[in-house]
């Protein structure tokens, strides 16, 4: 009759540890913040979408003109940036998936601008400058503890341009006071600055 | 550890559906497909049975192609280097309906799992929309993933009186020296040396492929209105106040019923004899010619050509024209719409030269008690029913083509 | 269980232990079966780790500017000021050293070499192109 003890040890061990797992799933389970509803937008798809945009904005339509991303930042126009990037791309109401069962949900961006410039104050000892400037402000500032994700984007600009204030005002005379202006440390030259986008869900 | 251990359990099956649309939209959005030829337009690749682009051929091609040993991948991009900037022959072909699902996920999707999917294209300036899958969005969990293209479009070229003017033959043929062929051709040209080529001097260099006009990828498409042209309308008052030495007039219509029958003009009963201005011009052929004038047998070389116009007795009906040379000669009322595409790079490359040709003319009509031998009194024969003449060139001037510009949009892929 | 005669009490603690011993190895068997299926999070991580975007930005932009220097629209000066511009925007910003050459026009070959190099400390990427403007 041991032997049928000992199987009866190991069928009761079997039945106890599998409580113990059980009750350690359901505990912890109870306590997860897993939410279906959130997988398809993780971060990756977030960042994908967003270097697309950016970079479809800075891919010139034909031979003869500019990216809508260049002229944005040459006119420093930020309605235009966030019409075009949040409004006709990002939020697009042409999304297939928006048809059917899938809603979208609101995204906040915030775009700024950096510009690299030398600072000659100390003219033995010059050095490189990273400054930012804001290109389109979020609706909603951000609170510090939703998950975002970057992207960002290097864009041509001929030279420092303060004059066009087409988009800003369409109806002319304009007062030049009145356009928006890149920041007095943009050196007048061909230069390379960068888009940085930040999105969040609101 | 142990929370992450039991959640990852629960979540690993949708995130891995996410992965495989992620997978096919990179292919789908990155990658210019296989086979392709990864060269610059306008260079010369020599091609055979495994190297060609993939949307050069038809789907029954390929559905040959990928049934041997070979290898296909559905890529839409332009290029290898240009990735989100989508070919307009490449999205056709890709969601033609000839393609099974099987074949979608062996050449796209690939994997043991025969995954349910739906991949579809909207484009956001026509809104127009491509679809290719298995059935619509399911109501449970599926993969997803969105990306943003650039979709590049095929040129046109539009001719009427209107648009081009200097088309118009008349005062040509009131100025020395007088034109007195038969026949009258008008041409388009496409030349490798403005279309690959941009910059002056010694400054030229290539036109990127997103921006290219190629002949060879994109269709080419000529929209020919020959109702401005017709000879029937343009009014010059000096028409009859010059002497006629040539057959070719064109006509002011009340000018010439006051001034026919005089001499030294034609009889009034002979050039259209119900005295009915031309509502139609008689086409004779639409040629090919490369840089030296010689003819091009362009269809047969594997170009897809296709020809619609517009027949002035059954007025709106288009038919197909589907012997272009030698051609029997057909009525064209107004509008003539060639599209040429898959132009081999043996006729188009940076030297090649290629030439539209469009030849009209009319039967000629014996002016009777003359001798039609005699050229003297051939000045009845071959008057011409239209006055268009002179040289199209397609290039990336926005005033004769319209642009290959780049038009948004969005490619989504559900995988479940 | 049978009974609670004293020879009989300990073997409940084996009982117990046994239990213990048990779901470890329940434990471990199912970390064996997670790790096998925590593929598709991993491909997403490794999508977010991969700078794609980056090197596909950092690409398009030299290819530009090698452009810009064959249409004549940059100067010397101008060019080596606007590699200063990506570098130190690209260490700064992306936390990316990115350094590029972009060679003399060769007339014979129809090209020139362009070279890149990027390294953000967890990716390196090379690249020698031959442009053909």
């Amino acid at each position: 009759m041991v032997n049928s003890d000992a199987q009866l040890y190991t069928m009761e061990g079997i039945a106890a540890g599998v409580i113990m797992i059980l009750t350690a799933y359901l505990v912890l389970g109870s306590t997860s913040v897993y939410t279906p509803g959130d997988t398809h937008i993780t971060d990756m798809q977030l960042e994908q979408v967003g270097a697309d945009v950016l970079k479809i904005m800075d891919t010139p339509p034909d031979l003869n003109n500019a990216s809508e991303l260049e002229k944005i930042v040459a006119t420093n126009d930020g309605a235009r940036f966030h019409q075009l990037f949040w409004e006709t791309y990002l939020m697009s109401g042409e999304i297939a998936a928006q048809k059917t069962t899938r809603t979208g949900s609101s995204i906040i961006t915030n775009a700024t601008v950096y510009y690299h410039y030398t600072d000659a104050s100390d003219p033995l000892n010059p050095q490189p400058v990273i400054q930012g400037y804001q290109l389109s402000k979020p609706l909603i500032p951000y609170s510090g503890s939703e998950p975002g994700v970057r992207v960002t984007r290097y864009v041509n600009v001929t030279a420092r341009n303060t004059t066009d204030c087409s988009s800003c005002c369409p109806i002319p005379p304009c007062d030049p006071a009145l356009c928006p202006k890149m920041p007095a440390t943009v050196e007048d030259r061909p230069q390379v600055m960068l888009v940085e986008v930040f999105m969040w869900k609101a | 550890m142990v929370p992450s251990l039991l959640v990852g359990l629960q979540r690993s099956t949708a995130i891995d559906y996410d992965a495989v649309a992620y997978r096919t939209a990179v292919i789908l959005t990155e990658d210019p497909g296989e086979p392709s030829i990864s060269a610059l337009p306008g260079v010369y690749v020599p091609t055979d049975a495994t190297r060609f682009q993939w949307d050069s051929k038809t789907p029954s091609f390929l559905k040959n192609f990928m049934q041997g040993s070979s290898a296909l991948r559905f890529g839409l991009t332009v290029s290898r280097d240009s990735p989100n900037i989508l070919s307009q022959r490449k999205i056709n072909l890709f969601f033609d309906p000839a393609f099974t699902a099987e074949e979608i996920r062996q050449c796209l999707i690939y994997g043991e799992i025969p995954y349910g999917y739906n991949i579809t294209l909207t484009r956001l300036d026509t809104q127009e929309v491509f679809t290719n899958g298995t059935g619509p969005y399911p109501e449970g969990r599926y993969g997803y993933i969105r990306r943003y293209v650039k979709i590049k479009n095929y040129t046109s070229a539009t001719v009427t009186n209107e648009t081009h003017p200097g088309f118009n033959a008349t005062t040509q043929y009131l100025t020395p020296p007088f034109d007195n062929s038969q026949y009258q051709t008008f041409r388009v040209a496409l030349d490798g040396l403005w279309l690959y080529w941009d910059g002056t001097g010694s400054r030229k260099y290539l036109v990127s492929t997103p921006y290219v006009i190629d002949p060879t990828q994109d269709n080419i498409t000529v929209n020919l209105g020959l109702e401005g042209f017709l000879n029937n309308s343009h009014v010059n008052p000096n028409a009859f106040t010059q002497e006629l030495p040539n057959p070719k007039v064109y006509f002011d219509w009340d000018a010439w019923r006051a001034n026919c029958d005089q001499p030294g003009t034609p009889p009034c009963s002979v050039l259209y004899p119900q005295d009915i201005p031309p509502n139609y011009a008689t086409l004779r052929s639409i040629e090919f010619r490369d840089r030296s004038d010689n003819p091009i047998d362009l269809i047969t070389a594997g170009a897809k050509v296709t020809v619609s116009y517009h027949d002035p007795d059954t007025a709106d009906t288009m038919l197909p024209l589907t012997d272009l040379d030698p051609p029997s000669p057909v009525r064209v009322g107004n509008w003539i719409n060639l599209t040429i595409g898959n132009v081999p790079q043996d006729y188009m490359e940076q030297n090649k030269r290629m030439d539209i040709v469009y030849t009209f003319g009319e039967d000629p009509v014996v002016n009777p008690g003359v001798d039609p031998g005699d050229p003297a009194d051939d000045i009845s024969l071959y008057i011409p029913r239209t006055l268009i003449s002179g040289t199209l060139r397609y290039d990336y001037n926005p005033a004769n083509v319209t642009q290959p510009a780049l038009a948004p949009g969005i490619l989504e892929v559900a995988i479940w | 269980m049978e009974g609670l005669s004293p020879e009989r009490k300990e073997e409940g603690q084996w009982i117990v232990l046994m239990g213990f011993l048990v779901s470890i190895g329940i434990f471990f068997l199912a970390l064996i079966l997670s790790q096998s299926t925590i593929v598709g999070q991993t491909t997403a991580e490794g999508v977010l780790e991969f700078p794609k975007n980056d090197l596909q930005d950092v690409r398009a932009e030299i290819m530009d500017i090698t452009k810009e220097k064959s249409m004549g629209a940059l100067t010397q000066m101008q060019e080596n000021r606007v590699m200063e511009d990506i570098q130190n925007l690209s260490l700064y910003r992306k936390s990316a050293l990115v350094e590029y050459r972009i060679g003399d026009w060769d007339p014979g070959a129809g090209n020139r070499i362009v070279t890149i190099h990027y390294n953000n400390g967890v990716f390196e990427y090379d690249e020698t192109a031959s442009v053909r403007y």
